[in-house]
């Protein structure tokens, strides 16, 4: 019976040591939605071994905050030298929407391309043009029906871009839109 | 091995022959808990009175000197850092043993220290940017422990105990829960 109050007087201490960090909770963290922060741009018609860009050509600095009359300075906020956003290539296979491997078949403009299961997409800090730049190409090698697709973020319906914060600076992240992706999706046809 | 159990039997039979008889200890007791400085890199000390056999009132200082958890706060990882506490308690024995017995606790904790909050600034060009702003809180818990304390040659006091309280005005500057855990060992006189 001693060797049961001990034993669970040890595990009480031991989880008040660990319930003693409840409080170290992520705090340095803000949400916001902000439309239109990446771009496909598309074309009337695509050909085999036509390339598919993705861009940031509106990721400025400065973007309009919701219910704020100031901008946010993204930058200042996050000192981030980098934001990142996830999409992938889908085929219509049997009237079923199956992912594309991308492999090699991808051109890097401007920022950085991850190739995975899904591109990850990398928009790197100009300090010229004081925007977070990326422009990322997509080589269509085969015809059929594709779509790009995003993944959902925090509000459950857009996507998140999300900075990479260091040291005490803010975490920021971003539901946004692509635009000419309606409902999420861009749907085109390969010749 | 045998060395050891036969060291065990002499250690417990002693134990249990002076639980049954009667002890004349001291009404004062401090104290210093080795739990906190090496788990949390706090010390804490404690002062004990024994007011007769089943209670006692106390008070105890906690002081932060975590150099870990400052950087961790200075790093941005943690929310606020606690920097004192002074924690007036009043215990109620459970057992009639005065020299092996369990024990509740209810305690007040005067608490104080650092935290930060997310604000959203204005530069001189009239630009938003958030930032986590260095504040101080100051904040009064009330809450309860039990534990368990022995005594070996009446003298040296060891008491094991665990338990939490709630800052009583906390609107997210202070730490919601305040923890009150440590294995303490006293001078009874």
């Amino acid at each position: 019976m001693k060797t049961l109050q001990y034993t669970l007087l040890f595990v009480l201490l031991t989880l008040s040591i660990s319930c003693s960090k409840e409080d170290e909770e992520f705090y340095n963290a803000v949400y916001t939605t902000i439309p239109g922060l990446v771009t496909i741009e598309v074309q009337p018609s695509f050909e085999v071994n036509d390339v598919l860009w993705l861009n940031t050509d509106t990721f400025s600095r400065y973007l309009a905050e919701p219910n704020q009359t100031t901008p946010l300075d993204v930058y200042r906020t996050t000192n981030s030298e980098t934001f990142s956003f996830l999409y992938r290539l889908e085929k219509q296979v049997n009237g079923e929407w199956e992912n594309v491997a991308i492999g090699s078949n991808f051109i890097e403009n401007k920022g950085e391309m991850s190739i995975g299961n899904y591109v990850t997409g990398v928009a790197f800090y100009n300090d010229v043009t004081e925007a977070y730049e990326y422009r990322g190409g997509i080589v269509l090698t085969e015809s059929g029906q594709y779509r790009i697709a995003f993944f959902s973020g925090f509000n459950g319906t857009n996507f998140d871009i999300i900075s990479e914060s260091a040291n005490r600076s803010t975490f920021l992240t971003i539901a946004t839109t692509a635009i000419n992706a309606p409902n999420g999706f861009y749907t085109f046809t390969v010749n | 091995m045998k060395k050891y159990i036969f060291i065990f039997l002499v250690f417990t039979q002693v134990s249990f022959a002076q639980e049954n008889n009667t002890f004349n200890l001291g009404k004062n007791e401090i104290k210093f808990d080795v739990v906190s400085i090496v788990a949390l890199g706090k010390i804490h000390v404690s002062y004990e009175r024994f007011l007769g056999d089943d209670f006692s009132i106390g008070i105890s200082g906690n002081f932060n000197q975590s150099k870990s958890r400052e950087e961790d706060f200075e790093r941005g990882k943690n929310r606020t850092l606690e920097e004192y506490q002074i924690i007036p308690f009043v215990r109620y024995s459970l057992s009639k043993s005065q020299i092996r017995y369990y024990f509740v606790e209810v305690f007040v904790s005067a608490n104080q220290g650092k935290y930060r909050e997310l604000e959203r600034l204005l530069d001189q060009n009239n630009n938003g940017y958030y930032e986590a702003v260095q504040k101080d809180y100051s904040d009064y818990a009330i809450g309860a422990a039990v534990g368990h304390k022995f005594y070996i040659k009446e003298k040296l006091g060891i008491d094991i105990f665990v338990g939490m309280g709630k800052n009583l005005f906390s609107n997210g500057e202070s730490p919601d829960i305040i923890p009150r855990v440590g294995v303490n060992i006293g001078y009874r006189f």
